[in-house]
């Protein structure tokens, strides 16, 4: 599913946070957005999402414009951050009803479940712990998988590999790798790190007080030194 | 059909999610005793209303048997509801928290709406007063000529109107707040018109009261249809404002400023930067915030209330409720004393930082606002009780030293990392049964003294001793402070530990 930015403009208090003009994202696409704290990722996120409100302009996935239906929800996985989950709930409670609202069966879900099994450790299914007394590492799993099981065309992660030790970082950048490769889902992944994003993006957005001043393609190493280098300057 | 059936079963499932997760709340976690404890509490307090509206008749019949009871309460239901509102200020929210993990899900906002809406009057405060209002009506109305379930459901119906206006005003967005403001002003009006007007106010009070229980249908239609219109209003207003529930977070908080109060706070000789601290640790939390600027104006309020209605032999039960007043910065601060540093305890604990000092900037600074609590309850005293004067006083010095220093004693021993940014109002977060009881010792300590204090042949001879034991403890104050500074350092680990756990 394409995802397409128009004229897009975001304030507060008169403050632009984020400005983007144009962006196309083809579907299929798996696109990183890297930026310094403030840099407008998960306001650029929360916009794609409906969860707050465009000052100018729009974000349309597929044809639908994200203000003005409800459809595309169906077919967007996402997680931004705890807000996501219903603390109050085991996970196993948290994904049925998550694929209950997809329109899934808890077969389906359980199905889908066995895909992730090895990224949701122990300490997450089967424990009778409900979602608030996990760990934040664990809370983060719960959101990511609960974002994926659903099978998204369009899939939206906010720093995914925010507190995951380094084994479930391999793995969870190969799970995105993976759906991206096998079901074509196009996918907006923000994060601090540029190698990971490097690693498994498509394609490369670079954001800096909400605009974007790099647009690139990992595979081009010359360019991908230019961002290293840009955030080497920015560090004094 | 199927669309019903769709909506039935998401909004069904949304509301088994409240029911799961009122059954889940932290509440229940907590141990048996300081459940079995709080439930008793509760129980105490729906006993408390229950007993008032069976004895108010006859209290009412003796001391003003010019009217009958029936007049003076149901003549002054105005008066009732704006105390109902304004209880429900300081207790009452709207929850959004609830709805925030469905908004990036494919649920309809129509029924996020009316979940959200429905799930508001799943508030203890929308039936409080019908534990009054229960025997009060059977004591004054005649089964035989009226309905006194009518009359039950007429109060529901009108605090049911309380409820709905102070959600339009918390809801999200601003379009539906002057209608709601409006009506409030209008309820203020109402309630003002008593200063002039009193009999003619009563009287109209009581005649609608009455329009109640002769089943007269305009009476229930007034309410039902300004419930009607407020909550079209809300649905409304909640479907155009759902992005504020994430912009709020987005929006970037106002700049911190040093305002005049810190400057003259961090100016003070070495206990400055602790007050800092401490200050802006209660001014910079919803949490802490709240209950900080709500108890020394609910202390006067109670103040007004006893000074003007409570009598010689309802003392103790005055000095009991009163001190829960006096130490309030006990009970929603020093309750959790330390607690509320458990986010920051690492960065206490690994500083050459000396727990006694902080512990005393901390005595210091709460003996300051119970100093400024106990001048505004004289100022008060002396313009409408002076004869209370002596026992407040007494209890605001009991408070602040035994009451201070069980709260201190007991807090070395707290383990919950608590929410700065939960819900402000009753909220026992991190509570263990043994802490509330260490912490209601003062309470029990009180009555004793009552006892002797009433035997002594002294004039004021409880208040007098209620003080001595307060004062000794504000005298001895460092001693008591440098051990318990040593047994928190003693016990840092063990606490770092458990916060790291919970």
């Amino acid at each position: 599913m394409n995802i397409h930015i128009r004229q897009l403009k975001k304030q507060y208090s008169g403050h632009t946070v984020l400005d983007i003009p144009e962006l196309d994202i083809a579907s299929g696409e798996l696109l990183g957005i890297v930026g310094n704290n403030g840099a407008g990722k998960t306001t650029m996120l929360r916009l794609g999402l409906d969860l707050i409100e465009a000052n100018e302009g729009h974000i349309s996935i597929g044809d639908e414009k994200v203000n003005e239906g409800t459809h595309w929800k169906r077919h967007t996985g996402s997680f931004l951050d705890e807000g996501f989950l219903i603390g109050f709930l085991t996970p196993e409670e948290y994904f049925y009803f998550n694929g209950e609202v997809y329109g899934l069966s808890n077969a389906q879900v359980d199905e889908g479940l066995g895909i992730y099994k090895k990224f949701l450790s122990e300490d997450i299914l089967g424990t009778d712990k409900y979602i608030r007394q996990l760990s934040t590492g664990n809370k983060q799993k719960v959101g990511i998988v609960a974002a994926m099981v659903v099978n998204p065309s369009v899939l939206m992660l906010d720093e995914p590999f925010n507190f995951l030790d380094p084994s479930s970082q391999i793995i969870i950048r190969n799970m995105i790798r993976n759906m991206n490769k096998n079901r074509g889902t196009t996918m907006l992944i923000s994060s601090h790190n540029i190698n990971h994003l490097a690693d498994i993006c498509s394609r490369v957005i670079l954001l800096e007080k909400g605009l974007i001043i790099k647009d690139i393609r990992p595979d081009d190493t010359v360019r991908l030194e230019e961002v290293e280098a840009y955030f080497a300057s920015q560090a004094g | 059909m199927q669309l019903y059936k769709i909506i039935y079963s998401m909004f069904g499932k949304l509301i088994s999610h409240s029911w799961q997760m009122m059954r889940r709340s932290a509440f229940f976690e907590k141990s048996m005793f300081a459940k079995g404890f709080i439930a008793f509490m509760v129980f105490f307090a729906v006993m408390q209303l229950f007993g008032l509206g069976r004895v108010l008749p006859v209290i009412l019949n003796e001391n003003f048997p010019d009217r009958a009871p029936a007049e003076w309460v149901y003549g002054v239901l105005p008066l009732i509801l704006i105390a109902d509102i304004t209880l429900r200020f300081f207790i009452q929210k709207f929850p959004a928290r609830h709805v925030k993990p469905y908004l990036h899900m494919p649920v309809q906002r129509g029924q996020l709406t009316i979940y959200w809406m429905t799930r508001s009057w799943l508030h203890p405060m929308n039936i409080y007063l019908l534990f009054f209002f229960y025997p009060f009506i059977q004591m004054t109305i005649n089964p035989a000529t009226s309905s006194q379930e009518a009359g039950l459901l007429g109060i529901f119906l009108l605090t049911g109107v309380n409820h709905s206006l102070l959600m339009l005003i918390w809801s999200p967005g601003k379009s539906g707040k002057w209608l709601g403001m409006f009506l409030l002003f209008v309820l203020l009006l109402t309630g003002l018109s008593y200063l002039w007007i009193p009999d003619q106010m009563m009287k109209y009070s009581l005649d609608f009261f009455l329009a109640f229980v002769y089943l007269k249908p305009f009476a229930f239609l007034l309410p039902i249809l300004l419930i009607t219109i407020l909550h079209l209003v809300i649905y409304k207003q909640i479907g155009k404002n759902y992005y504020e529930v994430y912009e709020a977070e987005e929006k970037t908080e106002k700049a911190a400023e040093e305002s005049f109060i810190e400057r003259i706070i961090s100016n003070v000789p070495e206990y400055g930067p602790y007050w800092l601290l401490e200050w802006r640790l209660l001014t910079r939390n919803r949490r802490t915030r709240t209950s900080f600027y709500s108890y020394i104006p609910m202390a006067m309020v109670y103040v007004i209330f006893a000074a003007l209605w409570i009598d010689e032999p309802a003392k103790t039960s005055l000095a009991i409720v009163y001190l829960i007043m006096a130490s309030g910065m006990g009970g929603l601060h020093l309750q959790h004393v330390y607690s509320w540093e458990s986010h920051f305890f690492d960065f206490l604990a690994s500083r050459d930082f000396s727990f006694e000092t902080f512990i005393r900037a901390k005595y210091y600074f709460y003996l300051l606002l119970s100093g400024i609590q106990l001048l505004l309850v004289i100022i008060i005293l002396i313009f409408l009780n002076p004869q209370l004067l002596i026992l407040m006083t007494a209890l605001t010095v009991y408070a602040a030293g035994l009451g201070f220093y069980i709260y201190f004693r007991a807090g070395i021993r707290h383990s919950s990392r608590m929410d700065l940014q939960a819900k402000a109002s009753f909220n026992m977060e991190g509570v263990s049964g043994m802490k509330l009881l260490i912490g209601i010792l003062q309470f029990f300590i009180l009555l004793p003294l009552f006892i002797v204090g009433f035997i002594i042949p002294v004039p004021f001879g409880e208040s007098i001793l209620i003080a001595v034991v307060g004062l000794s403890f504000i005298i001895n104050h460092r001693s008591w402070i440098k051990k318990l500074g040593h047994r928190l350092e003693a016990r840092k680990h063990i606490n770092l530990s458990l916060y790291r756990e919970k």
